[in-house]
Order: structure tokens, then C-alpha cells, then sequence
């Protein structure tokens, strides 16, 4: 097992449990989703994952190394990085090109192979053409592109993404799926936190948090199964909305996947059709 | 006129090699109580235009017009309540509290009456009372969103510019926020806000203005933004001008599931009474 997390709790202060005895196991290549309401404890679960918080009790294993000793955080980090939720607070260089150089040098990649790491990086971002900029003068969306360079620069085994299509418009989200598609096509693991469902309609399994507990683990199919999203605040995608409206006024017969939102386009556009 | 803005030019870092124009000859106007959404890619110049329209940048050329004073005019800072793209930028008192109190308590108001408020801006965001008392940095990112928000709305400024406020905030945070941002403009109040997120701002907004590389792509209302043939469209939209592809004609210029459900069913209806 990949990520093993056993009995885990975690408090900032004492009295005030965020993290409230979590189990969870994710497999390499796996693509998982964690949902839940503002301060369920998401960003911190995130923040165990590659060691920056240590738990309270309880232990986590990234590929059996264990996120308490110090010893092992480099190689942890080598597994598992963070693009964080809000890019502004993690920016360390003045020009974008080495910010993203940041990571690799801390791991004691070779320079050659740096320039190659970055200029790559940069690509897939669509952020080559601001490379000498400033960081902090950039758009919120292209900073949110530039710490996603910065940690891809690094090829990590496993990428925890917290919230970070946020302020991107629907191309820089498109390009950034695109993105993940292929990190999951070369075996990457990759933890994805979200208020949006319909961004991770794909993935392997849902992590439902509340409250610093998880209660649901399982298929996105199995998730919209749930009688009570409305109360657990969860925003259904319009166009599963709307083919649950027209399948329960009989009108669609068939019941359709709904993992893949275009798909379920195409198939709603062609049994309408047929009619 | 209550907000004007004529010919405005802009470039970073003017007269530097790194020169860069951001927003080139705009000009357009918000008339009182209107509530404008502005629409645009990233790196389009949204929020540039923001802080153009508070007076944080003088534009290079063309001017900005608050109730007839230049932006940034010392007559016309307490009528405007600004929401950053980053909270963070926003938040530097010891206490959520004291944060939150920090512009009421600056217009001058009395301690009982910032007290009140607080506690009212705090419910509308659905800020959690028992971290009124915490630090600004100890909260996540949803909260601090919603603490900036807070401290904005307990001003209860005349005009409200918001830079995405609903990013960040979970789905009961995000429909709380937009229904009582319907309710504080239809009090009166003057509200612009930049978003990602069209189908809920399009259901509360009046005006519609699209930037584009610098320039007004698009200025209109609603319903002639549903119309108009941008590449962004609401889900809703963009799924109806698939089913025309497919030979329905069902009307694509709608963005609600109801609306969306009701034109489906009463084509599919009608369709079954031609075909016996
Ligand atoms: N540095 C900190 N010190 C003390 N408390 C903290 C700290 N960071 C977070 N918390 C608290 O821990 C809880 C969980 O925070 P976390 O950031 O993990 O939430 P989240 O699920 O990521 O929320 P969001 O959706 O708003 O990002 C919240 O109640 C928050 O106020
Ligand atoms: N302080 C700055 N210095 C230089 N360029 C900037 C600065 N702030 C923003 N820009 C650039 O101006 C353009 C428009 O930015 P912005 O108004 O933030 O866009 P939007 O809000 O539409 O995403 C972007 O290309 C951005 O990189
Ligand atoms: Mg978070
Ligand atoms: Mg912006």
C-alpha cells in the first residue's frame, strides 16, 4: 500500500482536535477526491500527507516510511508535494523561473537537469512567456499555474492538489485536467481536494470529510446514491441535476454513467434525439 | 453618474522594459443600485479594473469617476467596500473579531452598534461565531475568505466590489453569500463582482461585462450575454445549443436546470402529440 493512514488525530492546540481518528489506505495510482465544507480539516489532512503536520496519535506511511521521522521527510517529499490552496503564501524567488527551480534544488537534482525540469514545467502551464516575472504580480490564475509548475518541476510519485483550480477561468481549468489525465496515465498517484464536484466526476473514490472525521469512502456512483447530499452540502453538477429531473419524470429511461460529464452530454443528446 | 469610467489605459511598470499594457481605452458606466458581474479569462485585466475603480492604481490615460470625484478621492473612500482576490491581503488585527470591526469602528460608529454589526456580517457569510475570537491565520481558506467578506459587508458601503468572493467558500457558504448579496442590492446597494462562476451570477446580476485581452469584449445585459456569441457559456447553455446541434429546436438561451427541464419536457411532450 502506497499511503497508509492509521487512527490518525491531529490538533493545532490542545483541546481542539481538527483531525478526529482517520483511517485510510490509497493505492499507487490511484486518483482520490476529498470533499468537504470549509474547515472540515481537508488542508491539513493534506499537510499530514507529506509530513509539514505530524499527527497527534496515530501514524502515516507514505511507501512504508513513516511521516514522524525526521529522517525520512526528504524522501517523503521526493513522494508526495503539495500545490497548496493559496499560492500567494507559498512563492520564495523573485522571478517565476526560480520559483519553479526551487523544488528540484532542494532535492539535489543536478542543474542541467533542472533547466530542462523547469522549461517543461513552464510549457505544460502555459506560463513560458512570464518566466521572468515576478511572482506576486501575477494574475491569481497564473499563480495558480506557477505553483503547479513548480511542484510537477519536482516528479513527485504522488500529487496532492488543495483547491487549486479556484480562480482559474475554464481554459486554465481544461488545461490543468488535461494535466492530471495524463499524470494518471503515467501511474501517478494523485489526491485532489475540491468544492467542485463535477471536477473529480472520474475519480477512483470520494473522500467525504465532516468535521474532522470521514464518513463516506466509495465510487462517485455510489456517492451520488446518497439520500442526504443536500444536507451534506454538496453541489451536484447541473447537467447530473438535469438528467435526474428527466429520469425521474420518466422521460429518460435509461440510467446513464455520470463519471464524465461530455459522455453524459452525448448520450442525453442522442436518446433525446431518438424520441 | 455614480460610477464612470472613460478611455482608461493601463500598463504595468510603465516606461520599464517590462512594460505591460493590461487594459486599453475603456469605457463604460454603473448606473446606482445596478448589480454588474464582470466576466473574462484569466489575466484578462479583471482585477486590474478593480483597483483602478478603488483608486489603489491611477489609470495612464482617461479617468475614474466615483459620484463625480476622481477614485480614490478622500470624499469617496467610506462608500466603497473592496474584496481582494486574496484575503490574506486583507486580514492583520489579533482577533477574527477586531478584524471584522476594524471599518465600522473607523466610520466612526459606537462600540454597541460595530458590535451588532459584526455579529450580523459574521452570520450573512456564515463566518462561525466561536472563531471570533481566534486569529485571522489560524483559520483555513474558506474562512479567512469568509472573515475578509465579513469585514467588507459590516461597512455596509454604498457601492461593493468583489474580486471572486465565492471561491473558496463550500456550496452552503457559497448559496448563503449570493442569496444575501441579492438582498443587500435590493436595498440599494451598488454592487460589482468578478467571478468564474456564471450560472449564479447570472441569476443576480443586471449587466454583464465581458473583458477580453484588455478591451470591453461585451456590455450588456443578462439576457443579451446568454445570446451573445462568446466561447463561455453557462453548462446549462452550452448543453441546449448541443441539443439544436442534434436536431432539437429547443430555445438555448437559458441557464437554470428549471428552466432547462421545463423546455425539454414540453418539446418532448409536443413531439409525442405530433408523432400520433
Ligand atoms: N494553523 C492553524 N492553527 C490553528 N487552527 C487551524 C490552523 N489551520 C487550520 N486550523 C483550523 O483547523 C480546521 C481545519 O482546517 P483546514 O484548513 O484543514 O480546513 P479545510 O477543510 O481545508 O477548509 P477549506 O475548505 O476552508 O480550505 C479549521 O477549523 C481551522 O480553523
Ligand atoms: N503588479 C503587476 N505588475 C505587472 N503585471 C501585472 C501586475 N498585476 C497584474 N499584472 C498582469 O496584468 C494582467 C491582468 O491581470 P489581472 O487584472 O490580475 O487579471 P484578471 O483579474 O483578469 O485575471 C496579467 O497578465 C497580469 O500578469
Ligand atoms: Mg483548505
Ligand atoms: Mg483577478
Amino acid at each position: 500500500m502506497f499511503i497508509q493512514i492509521k487512527n490518525v488525530y491531529f490538533q493545532y492546540s490542545k483541546g481542539n482536535p481538527v483531525i478526529k481518528g482517520i483511517d485510510l489506505e490509497i493505492e499507487r495510482g490511484e486518483f482520490v477526491a476529498i470533499i468537504g465544507k470549509n474547515g472540515c480539516g481537508k488542508s491539513t489532512l493534506s499537510k499530514l500527507l507529506n509530513g509539514l503536520l505530524i499527527p497527534t496519535s496515530g501514524h502515516i506511511l507514505i511507501d512504508g516510511l513513516n511521516t514522524a521521522s525526521p529522517s525520512n521527510l526528504l524522501a517523503i517529499r521526493k513522494k508526495a508535494s503539495i500545490v497548496f490552496q493559496n499560492p500567494i503564501t507559498q512563492f520564495v524567488r523573485t522571478t517565476v523561473e526560480e520559483d519553479i527551480a526551487f523544488g528540484p534544488e532542494n532535492l539535489n537534482v543536478p542543474t542541467d537537469e533542472i533547466s530542462q525540469l523547469v522549461n517543461n514545467s513552464l510549457e505544460f502551464t502555459s506560463m513560458s512567456e512570464f518566466r521572468y516575472r515576478e511572482p506576486k504580480t501575477l494574475s491569481g490564475g497564473q499563480m495558480q499555474r506557477t505553483a503547479i509548475a513548480g511542484v510537477m518541476a519536482m516528479e513527485p510519485e504522488c500529487i496532492i492538489f488543495d483547491e487549486v483550480t479556484s480562480m482559474l477561468d475554464q481554459k486554465g481549468k481544461c488545461e490543468i485536467f488535461a494535466y492530471i489525465n495524463k499524470l494518471k496515465k503515467i501511474g501517478k498517484t494523485i489526491i485532489y481536494v475540491t468544492h467542485r464536484i463535477e471536477e473529480v466526476l472520474d475519480a477512483d473514490r470520494f473522500v467525504h470529510l465532516d468535521n474532522g472525521i470521514i464518513d463516506f469512502i466509495g465510487t462517485p456512483t455510489d456517492f451520488f446514491k446518497l439520500d442526504d447530499l443536500d444536507q451534506m452540502g454538496i453541489e451536484v453538477p447541473e447537467i447530473v441535476q438535469l438528467y435526474s429531473m428527466l429520469y425521474n419524470e420518466g422521460i429518460i429511461k435509461q440510467s446513464l454513467e455520470i463519471t464524465d460529464i461530455s459522455r453524459l452530454e452525448e448520450n442525453l443528446c442522442q436518446l433525446l434525439s431518438e424520441m | 453618474m455614480p460610477i464612470v469610467v472613460r478611455d482608461v489605459t493601463y500598463s504595468y511598470s510603465k516606461g520599464t522594459s517590462l512594460e505591460n499594457q493590461v487594459l486599453n481605452n475603456l469605457t463604460f458606466k454603473v448606473d446606482e443600485g445596478k448589480f454588474t458581474a464582470i466576466l473574462g479569462d484569466t489575466g484578462a485585466g479583471k482585477s486590474t479594473l478593480l483597483r483602478l475603480v478603488v483608486g489603489l492604481l491611477k489609470p495612464d490615460n482617461g479617468t475614474v469617476l466615483i459620484d463625480g470625484f476622481d477614485a480614490g478621492h478622500r470624499s469617496v473612500k467610506g462608500t466603497i467596500g473592496v474584496l481582494f482576490q486574496n484575503p490574506e491581503k486583507q486580514l492583520f488585527s489579533k482577533t477574527c473579531y477586531e478584524d471584522i470591526a476594524f471599518g465600522p469602528l473607523n466610520l466612526g460608529f459606537e462600540k454597541e452598534d460595530v458590535h451588532q454589526k459584526v455579529l450580523t456580517a459574521s452570520a450573512i457569510v456564515g463566518f462561525e461565531q466561536k472563531n471570533l475570537e481566534t486569529s485571522p491565520f489560524k483559520l483555513s481558506g474558506g474562512e479567512k475568505k469568509k472573515l475578509a467578506l465579513a469585514g467588507v459587508l459590516a461597512m455596509e458601503p454604498k457601492y461593493l466590489i468583489l474580486d471572486e468572493p465565492t471561491t473558496g467558500l463550500d456550496y452552503c457558504g457559497k448559496k448563503g453569500l449570493l442569496s444575501n448579496l441579492g438582498l443587500i442590492h435590493s436595498k440599494g446597494t451598488t454592487i460589482i463582482m468578478i467571478t468564474h462562476q456564471l450560472t449564479e451570477l447570472l441569476s443576480l446580476a443586471q449587466d454583464v461585462l465581458y473583458l477580453k485581452d484588455g478591451t470591453i469584449d461585451f456590455h450588456g445585459s443578462v439576457q443579451e450575454f446568454i445570446e451573445f456569441p462568446s466561447s463561455n457559456k453557462p453548462p446549462i447553455t452550452h448543453f441546449m445549443s448541443k441539443l439544436n446541434e442534434h436536431g432539437l429546436q429547443v430555445n438555448q438561451n437559458l441557464y437554470t436546470v428549471n428552466e432547462a427541464f421545463s423546455e425539454i419536457k414540453s418539446y418532448v411532450h409536443k413531439r409525442m402529440k405530433d408523432h400520433v
